[in-house]
């Protein structure tokens, strides 16, 4: 059960390992908005036929706008990186003093009660709020990036992953509770 | 009371919550879920939700600025830049009562001026510059809490991460915020100087001079210094700089720093593909656990105003009444104690809100935004505070982490005259407002 | 029955912010208390962006906005919000209820189940605080400028760099000079920010914007369950709501602008080539944009026509002063 739930959980934290390289990109592009802006430019390039995501120029809010895509990507996948290595906020001042069996007790209540149906909220109405703008073919309205659609679909996958982490690690800290001999390594050793 | 049943029921369950020891940004949001489903709100409306998380939070442009200076911070970590200011200034001051001491000061605040997180510093000192203290023979009360303390100034002197979430919080400008809490930084790296003046002539055997540190020629060690000050003070000018002359916002300035902290990693010969992904993994991690309690904040205080907390937490101030001051002690003491337990994430995230509107209708004689840029510069001071403040204290604990041989009894009781000084620039700043507010238009 | 309305704007903004309030309080006085709206301020329950799509769901049953921040979303919320050179605020107030034009927009927001009610209309806005003097078009190129709508996209035409820094930092960007200029709304709000400490030349017209309209909307569903009576007086409300704020808003405004004067700043225009040459921009923009989409085509050609058709009765009672 351990090792199965490691195994999901490493294949479920991939995307938040990756998107820290994003990092450089939003470097580039804000240094690139700071020099325009000295320079008087609007527009980096411009062309006539619309592509997807960057509609027809590359302007100053295009950089704008990439910046806080990244920004977003960076965030939530990373919620889901910081979840699998427990580094997320907590005071454990007092928790750290119960037994194990209780602090394995109250891992499961958090995953189960606070994370997870707060996860199938965000998924459920994430999507259709992705949908709403994918229908209405939702975009800057001040030549920056379109198809918002792609960004607000951010936000029911990542919910996803994180939810699935949850419940993988709820189950296998249930189990290592009934089954205590099976290993001593669990979700909430820190 | 009975009204305000449901906002009550919650404020305990956070508490409750907290404690337990889950991680606050889904216990925020966990609870929020759940009094909502029990209190019968709509399931409809949980889906404000999501348009918080996208437009309040992901489409922050103001909020890009955290992963670039936690970025920043890191690589500057990994250049070795500190460790040879430390090296050059011992070199100088280590022969003198205190020197030592002076030279973690002095660290503190230039690390401070160029990075917007704290960690850095208190590790980097606690590994270096304790061990020559202790060798030195100095009271190690005296070398913790001045490592820890001074360590925390970067979270207060501009930039800071948390300046930028207080900005977010209370919508006022994060460049006014900058400038208003250089005087307050200042003020503190003071009264520390003065702190170590007076045990360095009243008490010179708690900081005796080193006998170890070889001399060398004065002139020689003062170029060695100018040459290891130039890198820290070339990036604090590109950061603070390009902010204060207007060159550039802080989210750009923080992009400018983090170019220049990559820069001199890699004129330091310390930067390769592997140190490079794993700040790049790190800064993620930092960045997305600071995110989510403000996820968790924002899911939690929309259900909390649905149900009528807001109303109660007016009604409450209400009641408190009798004049401003009163009130802002009030605020001030609550988070100097929630500050024990707490860091400064969970208060700016959940408790600002709820009290900003209250301070925002208060009468000090200055206008709004002045008002509202110094109690966040207040504050600020309270939640730097919270960092020293056993027992939950982020420094003690990194410090601790470091220092395996110094018993974490002395560490908490060498904390002491240190948050003693931080409560007497609180006062200070209350009293004197324009500490903070003299260089801002 | 008891609803909830949530404003883009906060309550104690001037004019627009009271401005639900006094409806809601309308609409209770005339039903007699049956109907109960409460309201509340920018970001209580969602950010401002987003209250469209919270009415659009159900999440919240009612909102108050500025029509043009759904641009994204609805192209013709664009013209309707701010039409550079459009109409003034007597003939946008024709147009919408008596020349089809909250027909055509209403068939705009059908699709994402909102009933709008158009409740507020706004008088021309200033054109702008400008650290530089504009005596030409060119010195247009280059100007970093904080702008929004189509206004906008018609300086960037001219070669300016226009973007949308939000209200909160506008003040420290043009006092460092990280903008060169910044429109925000009337001089009644636009005092209130304090541009006229730090800033020299306050222009006029509002050319990107000679009126515009603030809406209530409902949510479809919940506006279907009001009976007929309900739903008339909810209109007239907002028809007695506009009188109002159309009585309260032009003496406040040249208040402002006295204010503005003594702290320092210029009051000036801009020049009429300059405004002739945005004029020019301008239209090539918004030909673009009926080109895109199908509803904002047909209200801009019915708009357009209302404009011209009405300017000839403005011409015959011209009157020499
Ligand atoms: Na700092
Ligand atoms: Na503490």
């Amino acid at each position: 059960m351990k090792r199965f739930a490691n195994a999901v959980l490493r294949v479920l934290v991939v995307p938040g390992e990756l998107v820290g390289w994003l990092i450089l990109p939003l470097i580039v592009s804000v240094l690139m908005t700071v020099l325009a802006a000295k320079m008087g430019w609007n527009a980096f390039l411009r062309w006539d036929t619309p592509l997807p995501v960057l509609g027809n120029a590359l302007t100053v809010n295009s950089m704008a706008d990439l910046q806080w895509y990244i920004f977003a990507i960076i965030a939530i996948f990373g919620g889901v990186y910081a979840f699998r290595d427990n580094q997320h906020v907590s005071v454990d001042v007092f928790s750290s003093a119960l037994p194990r069996r209780v602090r394995l007790g109250l891992s499961v209540f958090g995953d189960l009660v606070f994370l997870l149906p707060f996860c199938a909220i965000i998924v459920w109405y994430g999507w259709s709020f992705t949908l709403t703008a994918y229908n209405a073919g939702e975009g800057s309205s001040y030549g920056g990036l379109m198809d918002r659609w792609l960004i607000k679909a951010i936000i029911p996958v990542g919910f996803a992953l994180l939810g699935l982490a949850a419940l993988v690690r709820a189950l296998s800290t249930i189990h290592s509770i009934l089954l205590p001999t099976s290993g001593t390594q669990t979700g909430d050793d820190r | 009371m009975i009204e305000y049943f449901w906002p009550m029921a919650m404020l305990v369950a956070l508490m409750l919550g907290i404690f337990s020891g889950y991680p606050v940004g889904f216990v925020l949001s966990g609870i929020g879920i759940v009094f909502a489903v029990v209190a019968g709100v709509p399931m409809i409306f949980l889906s404000t939700g999501v348009s918080r998380i996208y437009s309040g939070i992901l489409t922050n442009w103001l909020l890009i600025a955290i992963p670039l200076f936690v970025f920043m911070g890191l690589m500057l970590e990994r250049s070795g830049v500190a460790e040879r200011l430390l090296r050059s200034l011992a070199a100088l001051f280590g022969r003198l009562p205190g020197g030592y001491a002076f030279a973690v000061a002095i660290i503190g605040v230039v690390m401070a001026a160029s990075t917007g997180i704290i960690g850095a510093s208190v590790v980097l000192m606690g590994m270096m510059a304790l061990p020559a203290m202790t060798q030195a023979r100095y009271d190690p009360k005296i070398s913790t809490g001045l490592i820890a303390a001074s360590g925390t100034l970067g979270i207060l002197i501009p930039p800071s991460i948390m300046l930028i979430i207080l900005g977010d919080q209370l919508r006022i400008s994060v460049g006014d915020l900058f400038v208003g809490a250089i005087g307050p930084g200042l003020l503190l790296a003071g009264l520390y100087f003065l702190y170590l003046i007076a045990v360095a002539f009243f008490q010179p055997h708690r900081m005796p001079p080193a006998e170890h540190v070889q001399a060398e020629s004065r002139a020689a060690v003062l170029i060695g210094l100018a040459r290891d000050l130039l890198a820290p003070v070339l990036l604090i000018a590109s950061v603070l700089g390009t902010i204060i002359t207007g060159i550039a916002t802080p989210t750009e300035a923080a992009a400018i720093g983090a170019a220049g902290a990559m820069l001199l990693a890699l004129l330091s010969g310390k930067l390769n593909f592997g140190t490079l992904g794993a700040a790049l993994r790190d800064t993620t991690k930092t960045t997305a656990m600071i995110i989510f309690v403000m996820i968790g904040a924002t899911i939690f205080s929309v259900i909390f105003r649905r149900l009528g907390g807001d109303q109660m937490v007016i009604h409450a101030f209400d009641a408190l009444g009798t004049g401003p001051y009163f009130v802002l002690f009030a605020i001030m003491a609550l988070v100097f104690l929630l500050g024990f337990f707490l860091d400064w994430v969970e208060i700016a995230l959940v408790v600002v809100p709820l009290v900003a509107p209250v301070v925002a209708s208060l009468d000090f004689g200055m206008s709004q935004s002045q008002t509202l840029t110094w109690f966040a510069i207040a504050l600020a001071v309270n939640m730097q505070t919270s960092f020293l403040t056993p027992p939950f204290g982020y420094a003690l604990f990194y410090l601790r982490g470091v220092a395996k041989d110094i018993s974490i009894g002395t560490i908490y009781r060498g904390i002491i005259p240190f948050v003693l000084l931080q409560i007497l620039a609180l006062i200070l700043l209350i009293m004197f407002p324009q500490i903070s507010l003299w260089m801002i238009g | 029955q008891s609803f909830d309305l949530q404003s883009v704007f906060g309550l104690n903004v001037p004019s627009i912010g009271p401005s639900p309030v006094n409806w809601a309080d309308k609409v209770r006085l005339m039903t007699a208390g049956e109907i109960d709206i409460k309201v509340h301020g920018a970001g209580d329950f969602v950010p401002p962006f987003e209250v469209f799509g919270a009415v659009s769901t159900g999440a919240i049953p009612m909102g108050f906005d500025w029509i043009g921040y759904w641009a994204g979303t609805i192209p013709v919320a664009n013209l309707i919000g701010s039409m550079p050179f459009g109409p003034t605020p007597e003939i946008a107030l024709g147009w919408m209820f008596n020349g089809g034009g909250l027909e055509i927009i209403q068939k705009a927001y059908d699709p994402h189940g909102v009933k709008i009610i158009p409740c507020h209309l706004v008088v021309p806005e200033a054109g702008g605080w400008f650290n530089k003097e504009i005596n030409t078009a060119e010195d247009l190129k280059g100007l970093n400028m904080r702008i929004a709508g189509l206004g906008g996209k018609a300086l960037a035409k001219l070669g300016a760099n226009t973007q949308l820094v939000p209200a909160g930092e506008i003040y420290v960007s043009l006092e460092t000079g990280r903008i060169d200029a910044a429109e925000f709304s009337a001089p009644q709000l636009d005092k209130g920010f304090g541009f006229q400490k730090i800033v020299k030349n306050y222009y006029f017209p509002g050319w990107h914007q000679p009126s515009s309209w603030d809406s209530i909307i409902v949510n479809m569903d919940v506006w279907n369950g009001f009976s007929e009576d309900q739903q008339r007086i909810m209109v007239e409300a907002c028809k007695a709501n506009i009188t109002e704020n159309m009585a309260d808003q032009l003496n406040a405004q040249v208040s402002a602008i006295e204010e503005i004067e003594a702290a320092g700043a210029t009051v000036k225009r801009f020049p009429d080539e300059v405004l002739a040459a945005m004029r020019t921009a301008a239209a090539e923009v918004m030909q673009e944009e009926a080109a895109n989409d199908p509803i904002f085509k047909e209200a801009y050609e019915s708009l357009t026509a209302y404009i011209d058709r009405t300017a000839r009765w403005a011409e015959l009672q011209a009157l020499p002063r």
